[in-house]
């Protein structure tokens, strides 16, 4: 068996409830990794062009990574990847905490789930054997509730659980993956899938352990990790969490306001989290052996909104999207909004960012108490934002308008298109393009919509050039720009990403700028646990391998740059603040995209992987199914 | 007199000429603030622009500085 592997993927046939093990050869490992690469390369090989991504034949791959479950910080990260019920193209999500590790430890590498179950079930998973269990008593419960019951049933507290919650079984297009009550894969509607195959969770438990090729190196780079911690720059996030950015993204016009308007918020602080850190902060929490600890574990025990620990806490972007997206500056009114969203499975970025659209058309006058069943939408209405997450959630109301996102609640109102702000139908993460210009580039381009996590972001470029130089990039530039070198510089730190999502470790721990370890040790410890020559220059190739898979995807389904367009918002001046009068040109846009695409080795027309790319990586078989 | 541990970021280390020496032991008299220490520095920095961190909890440009106290001067992070 490969080193790092468990060597094992289970296929899940729901409708026949069947369940087959195949074990790849170690070059399928060397050539895909795990996470985002492994689970394109099924979900392109099982999944039909133009599947309804509700439908049965939307498969869906939740993968670890080649480093998941070794004893190492950042670690235990898994995939999910399918077609996506929000936007249409490609759907990818990550997320951390101890399900990765601990799917790994029962023997498996990835599941890869076909079909439709008859009634509802869960998956069990314990030391390589696996069973579908009824799962019709979990249905309709809140995440704590499912975890709880599940642990009593199999009489084991330790077990890991991946669900899908309210909001999946209810198809809300931007539904969750929650792992321990507070975890997400958040984005692009993967808990719709899950919920859409009548498969209510996955639980794992096991005893093995993936074996390393050189147990002393990755214990000398744990080690190091250990050591350096303390003296590194993301002990802060350590501190104050995820929300250390706020006030600092404020500051510089960054922190999106009243759905765009502004890049200012007047009561900025009252989120950030320094005060998150001084209030509602209970304690802070980690994932599978991780130093880091930025997860925030908040509660409120009395008042208008009571909070209840089990759910963890908010990070930056439920701050941003439930608090300046909304006008709200009522901490706990987000942290509330953060629990339903935890509770019922949804993605926090699109829930507070199409509730923040409904309250700027509300605004203009574009939707009336008529349309909203009387919800007073007004920007800081913090209560009317907690009901709607609430109401999102069991899709009723007005809540089953919002419960498509923005820009399909857009197209059946047949008002307020003007006003979303996505990209493919998937809402802008909380970093403004204004402020971090290779950010438009990336959120128009990125294959499963706008995310603030598929690239560096523009100030890292200066702020750390030793750590850019292991990727080649040697001509640091300002944040405000978007010429050709900053393309170069959001492509291959794109790849860098993608690899990262693959092998596959947190984006927090592992990096080429502020983060714990540089690219060059990720390369390293790839080596150390796989035995496989491995450098800097392996890692992009697997990125890029990543990212073409994901566009072949795309491409299959006829998605080509006619979908990389930005919002109109980001071309209209921001207002206050920093950034006030500032906006992306659409010349600069375009440019950059042409140069993305020539760079990239892509159609300068169409945006789409040639043959030729495809071949060049070996992928073939991906260019076989273009035509 | 209060004698602390000071933990500097990659940049502002850099910053100050002082590399990849991250740990430095800074004395300070009596009643000393974090924006006392980044003047002694040299930082040429707003305390208020930088992260703050005393014994590994949130602190503040006027937090009071104690002996044996472990500082964490860092610039906020771009990402996440």
């Amino acid at each position: 068996m490969a080193f790092g592997y468990m060597g094992r993927i289970l296929h899940v046939y729901l409708d026949e409830g069947k369940l087959e093990i195949e074990q790849p050869e170690e070059s399928f490992y060397r050539q895909y990794v795990g996470g985002s690469a492994l689970g394109l390369y099924y979900v392109l090989h099982h999944t039909p062009a133009g599947c309804d991504p509700l439908g049965p034949e939307n498969t869906l791959v939740l993968a670890a990574g080649v480093l998941t479950g070794v004893p190492i910080s950042g670690q235990s990260r898994l995939t999910a990847t399918a077609r996506s019920p929000l936007t249409g193209a490609i759907g990818d999500s990550q997320s951390g905490g101890f399900f990765p590790a601990e799917l790994k430890f029962a023997g498996l590498d990835a599941i890869v789930l076909h079909g439709r179950a008859e009634s509802p079930v869960y998956l069990w998973v314990k030391d390589g054997e696996a069973e579908l269990k009824p799962a019709g008593h979990l249905w309709g419960q809140d995440t704590a509730e499912v975890e709880r019951i599940i642990k009593e049933e199999l009489a084991d507290p330790k077990v890991q659980i991946l669900q899908a919650g309210i909001a999946g079984e209810n198809g809300v297009r931007f539904a969750a993956l929650i792992s321990n009550a507070n975890r997400a894969n958040g984005r692009t509607g993967m808990g719709a899938v899950m919920g859409a195959k009548n498969l209510k969770a996955v639980v794992v438990r096991g005893k093995s352990r993936p074996q390393v090729a050189d147990p002393a190196a990755l214990k000398e780079l744990a080690k190091w990790g250990a050591e350096n911690f303390p003296d590194s720059d993301i002990y802060g996030m350590g501190v104050y969490g995820t929300a250390e950015v706020l006030r600092f993204q404020d500051k510089d016009g960054g922190l999106p306001t009243r759905n765009w308007s502004s890049g200012t918020f007047e009561s900025a602080i009252k989120l950030d989290g320094s005060t998150m850190a001084e209030s509602i902060l209970k304690e802070r929490d980690t994932c599978f052996a991780c130093v880091v600890r930025c997860k925030r574990v908040v509660e409120v025990l009395e008042g208008d909104y009571v909070v209840d620990a089990v759910y963890g806490g908010p990070e930056y972007e439920t701050l941003a999207t439930f608090g300046s997206y909304c006008g709200i500056d009522n901490l706990e009114a987000v942290a509330l909004a953060n629990q339903l969203c935890n509770r019922y499975g949804m993605d926090t970025i699109s829930c507070g960012a199409t509730i923040a659209w409904a309250m700027d058309c509300y605004e203009k006058g574009l939707l009336t108490d008529e349309d909203t069943g009387g919800l007073k939408l007004n920007f800081g209405n913090s209560r009317v934002m907690v009901d709607l997450v609430d109401l999102i959630a069991h899709r009723e109301g007005f809540g089953a308008v919002l419960a498509e996102g923005s820009a399909r609640a857009a197209q059946m109102l047949g008002r307020g298109e003007e006003l979303v702000v996505a990209v493919k139908g998937q809402e802008l993460p909380a970093h403004m393009p204004e402020v971090k210009r290779s950010l438009a580039l990336i959120y128009a381009v990125n294959p499963f919509g706008a995310d603030h996590q598929s690239s560096e972001h523009d100030p890292c470029y200066s702020g750390y050039p030793d750590r850019a130089l292991q990727l080649g990039l040697d001509d640091p530039q300002p944040n405000d720009v978007l010429n050709k070198e900053k393309v170069r510089y959001a492509l291959t730190t794109e790849w860098l990403y993608s690899a990262m999502d693959s092998v596959t470790i947190c984006q927090f721990v592992f990096g080429s700028a502020w983060h714990l370890y540089d690219a060059s040790q990720l390369a390293d410890l790839v080596q150390a646990v796989t035995g496989w020559d491995f450098s800097v220059q392996d890692l992009l190739h697997l990125g890029e391998i990543r990212l073409n898979l994901l566009r072949t995807f795309n491409a299959r389904e006829g998605i080509d740059s006619s979908w990389d367009v930005l919002p109109k918002k980001l071309f209209q001046p921001k207002v206050g603040g920093a950034s006030d009068g500032v906006a992306i040109t659409l010349e600069e846009y375009e440019s950059a995209k042409t140069s993305y695409y020539q760079l990239a080795g892509w159609d300068p027309d169409a945006g789409i992987p040639t043959r030729a790319k495809l071949e060049e990586l070996e992928l073939g078989w991906a260019a076989d199914m273009l035509g | 007199v209060p004698r602390v541990t000071v933990h500097l970021g990659s940049i502002l280390s850099k910053n100050i000429g002082r590399g990849n020496e991250r740990r430095l032991e800074i004395s300070l008299q009596e009643g000393g603030t974090i924006a006392d220490l980044v003047q002694i520095l040299k930082l040429e920095l707003e305390p208020e622009k930088l992260l703050l961190a005393v014994n590994g909890r949130v602190a503040r440009p006027d937090t009071v500085l104690e002996d044996g106290d472990r500082v964490h001067l860092m610039m906020p992070i771009s990402g996440g």
